[in-house]
């Protein structure tokens, strides 16, 4: 019904002033010959002419006559507010002449106050920020000519079908190997534009891109060689989260309540003397390390310290980052590393590279959310063990301290059942005391050793991190979780060398109680695998033994 | 005294690069799981030492079953049949006891069936079972990122490392077993001598 009346607006102008053709009129407004305005022709805007000569002074068209909705739309925006009318910008008789974009008014435009405006106004147009976009998407084509150099397989190492920050290092590790820096790569940021006519005063916020991600939703990659592949990418990779306010308030800084003038005493950007007003011990470390004088001299050049986060809530991945900010090209130069990527996964640069660092194996819970991992945060337990519940106590059911392998099935099972949803236990090998000095190099030759032993220091220090409601706790953790049959099947952490049997653990089960007997036994989980394997070799070898013997008293 | 052709030239070959294949993988899985045991001082150089011996050994694997599927000797050789089961006890007596004894080996082998049913239950499972076990969840860990999904499948990186190891504990049961059996013939050498020449005395 709607759209036959909206049919019948538009078309009564049309029927009733159908009647005088455009050639009458053109015998005397000649400078009209070529007007154009869709398949309208002079009467049926100028509609108060009923007949030839019209009088002196016609009524001013109206465009809502025939764009009503658009027009409407247009009174919302800032342009209409301003009085400026649909004559300002298009031509009414000349429609595809003289169309006016943003420029051609806002010529001296600066967007001073824009951040990397440069960057900014290089790959987007005015409309993405000051429209109403949607369905917005990044793409990012890498052209390696006609070589095929890289396999979808090459790419996504994991398979997921996304492409993580580890894997598109990689692939630029690989394309710099590969094309000697030949390669051509092209982002473009595509957003629908919703309608050119509502603008309004203010534009989106910074955080629409970069924290809330409501502009570009998702960013895609095409690699272009022989055969063209495409994948999704993550899209943080390229609009990287921004801090904001909100967010400081929950980091390190914001927490223990620096508030922003304590650090920005002036317009000048703040120097390490801020900083070493609070962290002067460190700075005393770290000021003569070498990587200090010829690479980040200022604590600014690592610490973000809008986003200094507790060491504690930083993942691998996060801190990472931090230094490949500069060594950007740290996957090529750890290729002499067995299995790269997978060590990047699990360890940050510093476990290897700040000898004088205090290393931790850590586990953290991780729940799958539509087929992403994410951390499982405390407000995901809360919902589900009751509000203000102290996550500590629920672990560790016997409050000594420390976590033991039945009381981390005995939550895990708990939680998952509670959740209802796919969770796991991530495992990583981080600092957890930091000393900042990180100018030990070239380590290929003796690290394996380090971590691959029983002696590794991280086993001395093997925690579980639990989200609690004001902060993350670390809590020790018993290190036969490792080996201890089923926990260590949902961590996913197996190291080469890890710690195998030891001739006190098979006497304290023999010793034990038939009771904890299955107990011992399940702690054990693993490692038996060496147990039962030297067992039977020895029993063949003594069976050897003995038909050698045997052999040789016969053959007397 | 007679001598049958037991071992043709291919398979002869197959066996020594084989064994020392497989000998290269054992010393160095062994190092990779006991690390303080310090064989090669290189732990990284050992990683792909039994990297690159491990791809070596799919490939005579496959060697081998082309070889064998192409001569018929899976059928002849391999396939335990009825009777070898039947035969199996009368076997198990000799070795443990009758051999003792002197007396005669109840199996002769011949070019068209050269192992006896023991053998052929001890080779059938390693060749067809355990070998291809090991290669699959050796080439899973070659390059974990890829294999990610299947390993998740099999239940994590724990449980295929576990069933590495096993199927290489295994292995060093059929070894020591293997290597000693050897020594069983006529004088010590005998068999060790056929897998060189080809030719066993009858």
């Amino acid at each position: 019904m709607n759209i036959l009346l909206s049919i019948l607006i538009i078309l009564c102008p049309l029927l009733l002033h159908a009647s005088i053709p455009n050639e009458d009129c053109l015998g005397c407004h000649e400078k009209f010959a070529e007007f154009k305005h869709g398949n309208t022709n002079c009467s049926q805007c100028h509609n108060d002419i009923s007949s030839l000569p019209h009088e002196d002074k016609l009524k001013r068209p109206l465009c809502n006559t025939c764009h009503g909705p658009v027009v409407e739309k247009y009174k919302k925006s800032i342009h209409s507010k301003k009085n400026l009318s649909c004559k300002d910008c298009h031509n009414t008789h000349f429609t595809s002449k003289d169309k006016k974009n943003c420029l051609s008014c806002h010529k001296d435009i600066t967007h001073k106050r824009l951040p990397a405006a440069e960057r900014h106004l290089k790959y987007m147009d005015c409309l993405v920020c000051h429209g109403k976009t949607h369905q917005g998407e990044m793409l990012i084509d890498i052209n390696t000519g006609k070589k095929d150099i890289v396999k979808k397989e090459a790419i996504d190492r994991d398979r997921n079908g996304l492409i993580d920050h580890i894997e598109w290092d990689n692939l630029q590790s690989i394309l710099k190997k590969e094309l000697k820096g030949k390669e051509e790569i092209k982002k473009h940021y595509l957003v629908k534009i919703e309608d050119s006519h509502l603008i309004t005063k203010t534009p989106v916020t910074c955080k629409s891109c970069h924290n809330e991600k409501t502009v570009f939703k998702k960013a895609r990659l095409t690699v272009k060689g022989k055969i063209a592949l495409s994948i999704p990418v993550d899209i943080n990779i390229f609009i990287p989260e921004l801090p904001s306010i909100e967010d400081y308030r929950h980091t390190v800084h914001g927490k223990k309540g620096i508030r922003c003038a304590d650090c920005h005493i002036s317009e000048e950007a703040i120097s390490d003397d801020t900083c070493i007003k609070c962290h002067k011990s460190i700075y005393g470390i770290y000021k003569d390390t070498a990587h200090s004088e010829k690479g980040a001299t200022q604590c600014t050049d690592c610490h973000n310290p809008h986003h200094v986060k507790s060491y504690k809530d930083l993942n691998v991945y996060e801190r990472v980052n931090i230094c490949v900010r500069c060594h950007r090209d740290y996957l090529g130069k750890h290729k002499w590393l067995p299995n790269t990527i997978l060590h990047f996964r699990y360890l940050e640069c510093t476990s290897c590279h700040s000898p004088g660092s205090k290393k931790s194996m850590l586990f953290s819970f991780v729940v799958r959310d539509d087929d992403r991992t994410r951390p499982l945060q405390y407000h995901d337990l809360e919902r589900v063990f009751g509000k203000d519940v102290k996550m500590a106590d629920m672990i560790d059911t016997n409050r000594d301290g420390m976590v033991l392998y039945d009381e981390l099935i005995d939550f895990f099972n708990e939680a998952k059942k509670r959740l209802n949803r796919e969770l796991f236990i991530k495992s990583s090998i981080i600092v957890t005391n930091p000393y900042h000095n990180y100018s030990q190099k070239n380590l290929k030759n003796k690290v394996c050793n380090e971590c691959h032993s029983e002696d590794a220091p991280f086993y001395e220090s093997m925690l579980i991190s639990v989200p609690e409601k004001t902060n993350v706790v670390y809590m020790p953790i018993k290190k036969t979780v490792l080996s201890a049959f089923p926990t260590s099947i949902f961590i996913d952490m197996c190291l080469l060398g890890e710690g195998k049997i030891r001739p006190r653990e098979i006497s304290a089960i023999i010793k034990a109680n038939w009771k904890d007997k299955p107990r011992l036994i399940d702690e054990l989980g693993f490692k038996l695998i060496d147990f039962i394997g030297i067992t039977i070799a020895l029993i063949i070898l003594a069976g050897i033994a003995i038909h050698i013997i045997l052999r040789i008293v016969v053959k007397k | 005294m007679s001598k049958i052709y037991l071992h043709p030239l291919p398979i002869r070959i197959w066996h020594w690069l084989n064994a020392f294949i497989i000998f290269v993988l054992i010393i160095t899985g062994l190092q990779l799981r006991v690390p303080s045991l310090q064989i090669l001082s290189d732990y990284r150089a050992v990683v792909l030492i039994h990297k690159y011996f491990g791809y070596a050994m799919c490939l005579s694997f496959i060697f081998w079953l082309i070889y064998y599927l192409v001569t018929g000797g899976i059928k002849k050789h391999y396939l335990i049949r009825i009777k070898d089961i039947k035969a199996m006890p009368s076997q198990f007596i000799y070795y443990s006891f009758n051999i003792f004894k002197g007396r005669k080996n109840p199996f002769t082998p011949s070019p068209n069936n050269k192992f006896n049913p023991l053998q052929k239950l001890a080779y059938s499972s390693v060749m067809f079972i355990f070998t291809p076990i090991i290669a699959i969840t050796g080439i899973m860990f070659s390059d974990i990122l890829m294999f990610f999904s299947w390993i998740e499948a099999i239940g994590g990186i724990r449980v295929l490392d576990a069933i590495h190891v096993a199927v290489a504990y295994i292995f060093v049961f059929y070894l020591l077993v293997h290597l000693y059996m050897a020594t069983l013939g006529k004088r010590f050498y005998t068999h060790i001598k056929a897998m060189i020449t080809g030719y066993e005395k009858e």
